[in-house]
């Protein structure tokens, strides 16, 4: 056990984890030349293991072997580099005060503690927060409280480390960096809001996570709605959900498929190996296409190329084409194809589509947002875009909120954990894209900052003084 | 300090390993109409995937044979109405103006999509005329390669007013349309008036 402790004590540790992770977002850089930027987060700083592929090192037109080579992922160094901090800082920094002194300075910690919880989770600030101050002194007001936060830290570590105080509360400062990213790498959630004016929804898109779905609809009161994770859409797997009467052979997963394009137009060679599809893809190209390079900008829709079977007579029911392209809300509502499949005497509107979460505040009530007006000023004579603004109306009736409300540009929306920031806006105007971000510790770089600054500030202020006195 | 980073590293890989992976179902509300222009249901896709009976466009004082995979969009602002084409972002319209010159029509329409001005001789070589009904329509197919963006448009001449039919995408979906917006255009018949 001693040897496994020196080893997570030692500098060394420290040195070689920083060297890896220089390698590991050299790699990860070069690999967004061929893959887009989420896969190269899951595939090498999302992950333990990363597969690092020999062939990004080398010009693409080299012929060079496609050699996969392991390496530690960013969760791993980050883990590892945790723990390194941690066991230096327990080892290093010894509570150096008895007595009273000593249980004043916890007491100061579990109130930094609290202050801090305080700042993170916004305890004593409205429930809706529609901002209408000035970025700046919003970003100046945040700055704040992590300094508040700070300094009972500072107190606290004065009364229980002394002169070491402004060394141990930088350390924390940055150990708190490294839990907040990993935290946030786990549990942040990036979503879009799709709303057309007058139109009300509840729910949002989840950006990087991808569903099929199935909606039946014949009841008047509700609907049903079968989803099947983007995770068990694995090529040759047959998917049996409890809820469909049709079982659901997965034939390919396409990391990115083409736009759709009437068939007549697609030249023959390309349409020999199409596959004879059902639905829109009897009659519209959509082929499976490259990843696009992270560095484009560009974004992929996937697709999948599905059978369904009749759970009963093991009867085909046809095989379709299943896109990103399909859902209204990847085309910015330019169109709506879902594909429709009639079983059992029953319609399943499908779309393969963004993962949809149903919007509820922290009470578990529903809510909703509608959309009244949408602003989009533009520079005289030109199209160049001046100011996007959506005028909106956040209703919920379980929590009694009941709220006309404006997002534009800097000026997001908080309420019920998630924020919503303006993004973009639907053809003609027509409508307001907002993204959704669900981040509970986005506090945390505020904090960090001013922890870290207030320990070094203090560190060299008690330095500068020492010199001052030696020199006197 | 040695349960301490235990707990650390099981905490973290626990942490990492939380997923569903599971088909759910599960009940939401009935969604308000769909604001996006609907596609052709199943039925028609499934019985006539290749070519499905022409539709008969109700617009502004006209009526047309809608190609397969148009949706007819009410009309907002100057446009009197619009068109979706499945599967692709053309944007098809048609507004109302009292002038009708080709030339610098013409001209607007390249600056549009980044190429320079064209003398009127360079244009008549580009220009298509043909008759719809009574009426004398101008159509020209602008394409910009290099840009990759285009325009189809026709001046439908019903002076003292002139149709603009104007389709703005890129040059693919544009060129692979083309012949529909022709078929379309000529297909166009008005509601009792001058012809």
């Amino acid at each position: 056990m001693k040897k496994i402790i020196d080893f997570f004590l030692s500098l060394k540790l420290t040195v070689v984890l920083l060297a890896l992770s220089m390698v590991l977002v050299f790699a990860g850089t070069l690999a967004q030349v061929d893959k887009g930027i989420w896969t190269v987060m899951d595939q090498y700083f999302r992950c333990f293991i990363a597969i690092i592929e020999l062939s990004i090192f080398f010009p693409r037109t080299w012929n060079v072997p496609n050699l996969q080579i392991p390496f530690p992922g960013g969760f791993l160094i980050g883990t590892l580099l945790t723990i390194n901090l941690v066991a230096v800082h327990a080892a290093s920094f010894k509570i150096q005060t008895n007595g009273m002194r000593r249980i004043v300075g916890v007491a100061m910690l579990l109130a930094g503690i609290l202050v801090t919880c305080g700042v993170m989770f916004g305890w004593g600030t409205a429930p809706v927060a529609a901002t209408d101050s000035d970025a700046f002194w919003r970003v100046f007001l945040r700055l704040g409280r992590g300094t508040l936060a700070a300094v009972v830290f500072y107190i606290a570590c004065v009364l229980l480390y002394r002169k070491r105080a402004g060394m141990v509360l930088l350390h924390a400062g940055i150990l708190f960096l490294l839990i907040g990213e990993f935290i946030t790498a786990l549990f942040a959630v990036e979503a879009t809001m799709t709303i057309k004016e007058g139109e009300t929804v509840n729910f949002i898109d989840h950006s990087q996570r991808l569903e099929l779905a199935f909606t039946e609809k014949s009841n008047p009161d509700h609907d049903t709605v079968t989803v099947i994770p983007q995770r068990k859409l694995k090529n040759g797997a047959t998917i049996k959900a409890r809820d469909l009467p049709f079982d659901i052979k997965i034939n390919r997963y396409m990391v990115n498929s083409s736009q759709p394009r009437p068939l007549q137009g697609i030249p023959e060679a390309l349409k020999e190996n199409y596959p004879q599809y059902e639905g829109y893809g009897g009659r519209l190209y959509m082929a499976e296409m490259p990843e696009v390079s992270g560095a484009t900008g560009a974004r992929n829709a996937p697709a999948v190329d599905v059978e369904f079977f009749d759970r009963a007579s093991g009867e085909s029911l046809g095989r379709y084409v299943l896109s990103l392209w399909m859902y209204p809300n990847f085309v910015n509502r330019s169109w709506d194809m879902p594909t429709n499949l009639k079983v059992g005497g029953k319609d399943y509107a499908t779309y393969f589509r963004f993962h949809r979460e149903y919007l509820t505040s922290p009470s578990g009530s529903p809510y909703s947002i509608k959309l009244l007006d949408f602003v989009h000023e533009k520079y005289e004579g030109t199209q160049m875009p001046k100011d996007f603004a959506s005028q909106i109306h956040l209703i919920n009736q379980g929590d009694d909120v009941d709220r006309e409300l404006r997002i534009w540009m800097n000026n997001p929306l908080r309420y019920a954990r998630q924020t919503f920031y303006q993004s973009g806006f639907l053809p003609d105007d027509g409508g307001t894209v907002l993204q959704v971000v669900r981040n509970d510790t986005w506090m945390i770089p505020y904090l960090s900052c001013m922890i870290v600054f207030v320990g070094m500030a203090a560190q060299f202020v008690q330095s500068f003084s020492r010199y001052l006195r030696r020199d006197a | 300090m040695k349960y301490s980073i235990l707990l650390l590293i099981a905490s973290l890989f626990l942490m990492t390993s939380c997923g569903r992976d599971e088909p759910v179902s599960y009940l939401v509300p009935k969604e308000e109409s769909s604001a996006a222009p609907s596609m052709a249901s199943a039925s028609a896709i499934q019985a006539a995937p290749a070519v499905s009976a022409p539709k008969a466009a109700s617009g502004s004082g006209f009526t047309a044979d809608l190609p397969d995979g148009w949706t007819e969009k009410p009309g907002s602002g100057m446009r009197k109405i619009s068109y979706s084409i499945e599967g692709t972002s053309i944007d098809f319209y048609l507004i109302s103006l009292s002038m009708g010159d080709v030339t610098s029509n013409v001209n607007r329409w390249r600056g549009q999509v980044a190429l320079g001005d064209a003398t009127a001789e360079d244009i008549s070589k580009d220009l298509e005329t043909f008759k719809v009904a009574v009426h004398d329509v101008n159509y020209i197919e602008i394409y910009n390669e290099e840009g990759g963006k285009g325009i189809i448009a026709a001046i439908v001449d019903l002076a003292p007013q002139y149709w603009y039919f104007t389709g703005k995408g890129s040059v693919e979906e544009l060129k692979a349309h083309a012949s529909d917006i022709r078929a379309f255009l000529k297909s166009i018949k008005f509601d009792g008036h001058n012809h």
